[in-house]
C-alpha cells in the first residue's frame, strides 16, 4: 500500500485545482464560435434583412462542412432589429449576454447599428454592416466595427452628381427624420453646388411614422422645383410619393433604390415609371458576385439582385478569415486581422476555403469581395463601390449612368 | 383654403376610428390601445379582397367591416371580459399586449413587404387654384356618411338607446332587464367595423404594412380625448381639429414636429378641459 507523501498530496491538490480551468480551456477550444447576424426582418429594412442572414448563414454552414475555423463549428444566431434601434438593443444585449457572439453582423439601419455600438464596445464585440450615417465611426473607440457600405456624404455625392448630369440641377429635399436622411441635407446641397447645381426650396425632414403625409408633399412642392430628392424607406417614400402624384406634381423624383424596389412599383402601378432613383451596387458580372449569386441560388442575369446579401456574404467570410488568420476569437486581436486581410496586400482571394489554405501555407492574402473590393479606412470605413442611377421605365429599371466613389 | 382640404382628408381617415374608440371607452370605460392594430387588420383585409381576390375596393372596405367587427367582438369576449372589474389601468395594459400580437400575426401571414391597394394613381381635379384629390373626395364623402349613420343610430334607434343606456348605468340597465352582454357586443360590432372603415381609407393614403398601427394610434386617441372621451361627435371633431393642427404644423413650423401634435393636444386638453370639448364632466367620489 503507498503511503501518501506531503508532495504526493500538493500534486494531487494541485490537480484537483486545475482541472475545471484546464477542462473549460479545452472545451471553450472545441465549442462552436458564436457570431450574432442582427438584421431587420421588419420594419424599413425588412426587405433586405432576410437576405443578408441567409448570406451568413450559407457561408458558416459551406466553412462548417469543410471543417469549420480553427476547427470549430461556426454557430450563427440571427435576431430581428425591426430597423428599430430600441429593438436592436434588446437582441444586442441577448446576442452579447447570453449567446456570447464574438461579432455582431448584418445591421442595417444607422439608427441600429449607432444604437448598439456602446454595448459592442463596452463587451469588445466586433460590428460588421451596412450602414451609412456619417456619425458612424465617432462611436468607435477600440477600432471594432467595419462598414461594407459607403458613408452618407459618398451617397449624397453620387447622387447630386447623378442628378446633375441627368440634367436636372436645381432640386428640393425631404426625407425622413432619422441618422440616414438627416446626415445628407447638408451633403446632398453641398454635392449640387458643387456639381453645378443648386439645392431648392424647402429642405426638411419629416417623421417616418404618421398617418398623412399631404401637407409634406404639398411644403416639398410650394416652390415648383424641376425635381425633389426624397431618400425615404420603402413605406413612408411610397406615401410621399402617392402624395405628390395626387398633387399634380410634375417635376422628377430622385430616390434611393432600396425604396424603389417591387413593393413600391407594385403598390403604384404606372405612376412609378419616370422616377429616379440610385444606391451602391454590387459590381455586376464580377466573378464574386457571380459566386455569391450562386450560393444563394439566383442566377447572374446583369441585373442587382440582393443588393445587401452580397455585403452579408462579404462580412461572414471575412470575419472567419480573421479567425483563421489570427488564430484566436478575441473581438481585439481579430480585428487587425480584418484590416490586413481586406487591404492586403497579399494573393487575392474570394472565398474561406481560398484563403484558409493560403493562410496555412503562411502566405498574405487580400480579399475580394462580391459587394466590393472591401477595402477600408483607418476607422473601418468602406473606401469605395459603385454608384448607379437607375430611371424606372415601363415598370423596369433601367441604367442611366453609373460611377465609383472614392471616399 | 388648401389647408382647410388637406386637413378635412387627414381627419376623415382617423375619424371613424376615433369614433369607436370612444365607443369602446363609453361601454366598458377604459383605453383600447389596439385600435390601431384593429384599423392595420382592416387594412390588411381590404387588401386581401382587393388584390389578392381581385375585386373592387368597394368590397375590400366591406370585408375590412366585417374583419374589424369580428375581431373587435372576439377579442371582448376571449381577452377583455375575463378581465371584466379590473382597473382601466390593466386593460390598458392588455390592449398594449393586444396590439403587439396582433401585428405579429399579421407578420407572419403575411410577412413584413408593404402593399398597395389596385387603385391608379391620377393627379388632382383644380378648382380655381384649390387641387382636390378624388381619393379625398370619397375619403371624406365615406366617412361623413360612417360618422352620421353612427350618431342616428345612437340617438334615433332603440339599439342607440339602448347602448347609451348601458354606457350611462350599466347596473341601472341590468336591473331594468336590459341584455347588458349582448348590447355591449353590439357596441363592440359598431366600434369594430368603424376600425375595419379607418382602415381601408388610411390604405388609401399611407403603404399598407404591419407597423402602421403605430402611426395611427396616436392621432386617434388624440382626437377621441380632444372631443371628450364618451362623446362620438367630440370624437369626429377631435379628427378635424388634429387634422387641422397638424396641417398648420407642417406648413408654418418643422415637419418633424408633427408626430409632437397628438401629444400637446392630449396634454392642452388633459390641462384645460380634462372632459374635452363636447364631454361631461364627471365628479369622482
Amino acid at each position: 500500500m503507498s503511503k501518501t507523501t506531503r508532495r504526493k498530496f500538493l500534486a494531487g491538490s494541485a490537480l484537483v485545482v486545475a482541472s475545471p480551468v484546464v477542462l473549460r480551456h479545452a472545451l471553450a477550444q472545441s465549442a462552436p464560435i458564436n457570431v450574432g447576424s442582427l438584421v431587420p426582418l421588419s420594419g424599413g429594412g425588412g426587405p433586405y434583412g432576410a437576405e443578408i442572414a441567409d448570406a451568413h448563414q450559407r457561408v458558416a454552414a459551406l466553412v462548417n462542412q469543410a471543417g469549420g475555423v480553427l476547427g470549430r463549428q461556426v454557430n450563427v444566431i440571427t435576431e430581428n432589429d425591426e430597423t428599430n434601434p430600441e429593438a436592436g438593443v434588446r437582441a444586442a444585449r441577448k446576442l452579447i449576454d447570453a449567446d456570447r457572439v464574438i461579432a455582431i453582423l448584418g445591421t442595417w439601419a444607422s439608427s441600429v447599428t449607432m444604437g448598439i455600438m456602446p454595448l459592442a464596445q463596452e463587451s469588445n464585440v466586433l460590428q460588421l454592416f451596412t450602414s451609412s450615417s456619417d456619425d458612424i465611426p465617432k462611436g468607435d473607440k477600440k477600432g471594432l466595427i467595419f462598414n461594407f457600405q459607403p458613408l452618407n456624404a459618398s451617397w449624397a455625392t453620387a447622387l447630386a452628381r447623378l442628378a446633375v448630369r441627368s440634367g436636372y440641377k436645381e432640386a428640393a429635399f425631404a426625407g425622413p427624420n432619422n441618422d440616414f436622411a438627416s446626415s445628407m441635407v447638408k451633403s446632398f446641397g453641398d454635392a449640387l453646388v458643387e456639381a453645378g447645381g443648386k439645392q431648392t426650396g424647402d429642405s426638411f425632414l419629416y417623421n417616418p411614422n404618421q398617418p398623412s403625409y399631404r401637407a409634406e408633399a404639398e411644403r416639398l412642392i410650394r416652390s415648383n422645383p424641376p425635381a425633389v430628392f426624397v431618400p425615404g424607406y420603402v413605406a413612408d417614400f411610397t406615401a410621399v410619393f402617392r402624395e405628390l402624384i395626387r398633387a399634380g406634381y410634375k417635376g422628377r423624383v430622385f430616390a434611393i433604390s432600396f425604396a424603389t424596389g417591387p413593393q413600391f412599383k407594385k403598390a403604384v402601378g404606372d405612376a412609378a415609371n419616370g422616377v429616379m432613383h440610385g444606391f451602391p451596387v454590387p459590381p455586376i458580372g464580377k466573378d464574386t458576385y457571380d459566386a455569391y449569386l450562386k450560393l444563394v441560388g439566383l442566377t447572374p442575369n446583369g441585373q442587382v439582385q440582393n443588393p445587401y446579401g452580397c455585403a452579408g456574404y462579404d462580412q461572414m467570410q471575412l470575419l472567419l478569415l480573421a479567425i483563421e488568420s489570427a488564430k484566436s476569437t478575441d473581438p481585439m486581436v481579430v480585428r487587425g486581422h480584418i484590416m490586413k486581410i481586406a487591404n492586403g496586400p497579399g494573393e487575392r482571394v474570394t472565398t474561406f476555403a481560398e484563403g484558409a489554405k493560403l493562410i496555412a501555407a503562411g502566405k498574405p492574402i487580400n480579399y475580394d469581395g462580391a459587394s466590393s473590393a472591401v477595402d477600408f479606412h483607418p476607422n473601418g470605413m468602406l473606401k469605395s463601390r459603385d454608384f448607379e442611377l437607375y430611371e424606372i421605365r415601363d415598370g423596369k429599371d433601367v441604367s442611366v449612368l453609373r460611377i465609383t466613389s472614392e471616399t | 383654403m388648401q389647408v382647410v382640404v388637406n386637413a378635412l382628408a387627414s381627419a376623415a381617415i382617423i375619424a371613424p376610428a376615433a369614433v369607436g374608440f370612444t365607443l369602446t371607452f363609453m361601454l366598458f370605460r377604459y383605453a383600447n390601445f389596439a385600435v390601431g392594430a384593429f384599423v392595420m387588420l382592416g387594412a390588411f383585409a381590404a387588401w386581401t379582397v382587393n388584390v389578392t381576390a381581385g375585386l373592387p375596393l368597394w368590397a375590400g372596405g366591406i370585408a375590412a367591416l366585417a374583419i374589424g367587427a369580428m375581431t373587435v367582438a372576439l377579442s371582448d369576449r376571449l381577452v377583455f371580459r375575463p378581465l371584466q372589474g379590473r382597473t382601466g389601468a390593466t386593460l390598458l395594459l392588455v390592449s398594449v399586449a393586444l396590439s403587439f400580437v396582433l401585428e405579429n400575426v399579421i407578420r407572419f401571414f403575411y410577412g413584413s413587404q408593404i402593399k398597395g391597394f389596385d387603385l391608379p394613381l391620377t393627379g388632382p381635379l383644380m378648382i380655381g387654384d384649390l387641387r382636390i384629390t378624388r381619393e379625398a373626395l370619397a375619403v371624406v364623402t365615406i366617412s361623413g356618411i360612417a360618422i352620421l349613420s353612427t350618431a342616428a343610430l345612437l340617438t334615433l334607434t332603440p339599439i342607440g338607446r339602448a347602448l347609451r343606456a348601458v354606457a350611462d348605468n350599466t347596473s341601472l340597465a341590468d336591473v331594468r332587464g336590459l341584455p347588458v352582454g349582448s348590447i355591449q357586443t353590439v357596441g363592440m360590432i359598431i366600434a369594430g367595423a368603424l376600425f375595419g372603415l379607418s382602415g381601408t381609407l388610411v390604405g388609401i393614403d399611407l403603404a399598407i404594412d404591419p407597423g402602421l398601427s403605430w402611426a395611427v394610434t396616436i392621432p386617434i386617441i388624440a382626437a377621441a380625448i380632444f372631443g371628450g372621451l364618451g362623446s362620438p361627435l367630440g370624437a369626429a371633431l377631435g379628427a378635424l381639429a388634429i387634422g387641422f393642427a397638424e396641417e398648420l404644423t407642417v406648413m408654418f413650423l418643422a415637419p418633424a414636429y408633427k408626430g409632437a401634435v397628438g401629444f400637446m393636444v392630449i396634454v392642452v386638453v388633459l390641462l384645460l378641459r380634462p372632459q374635452g370639448l363636447l364631454g361631461v364632466a364627471v365628479d369622482r367620489k
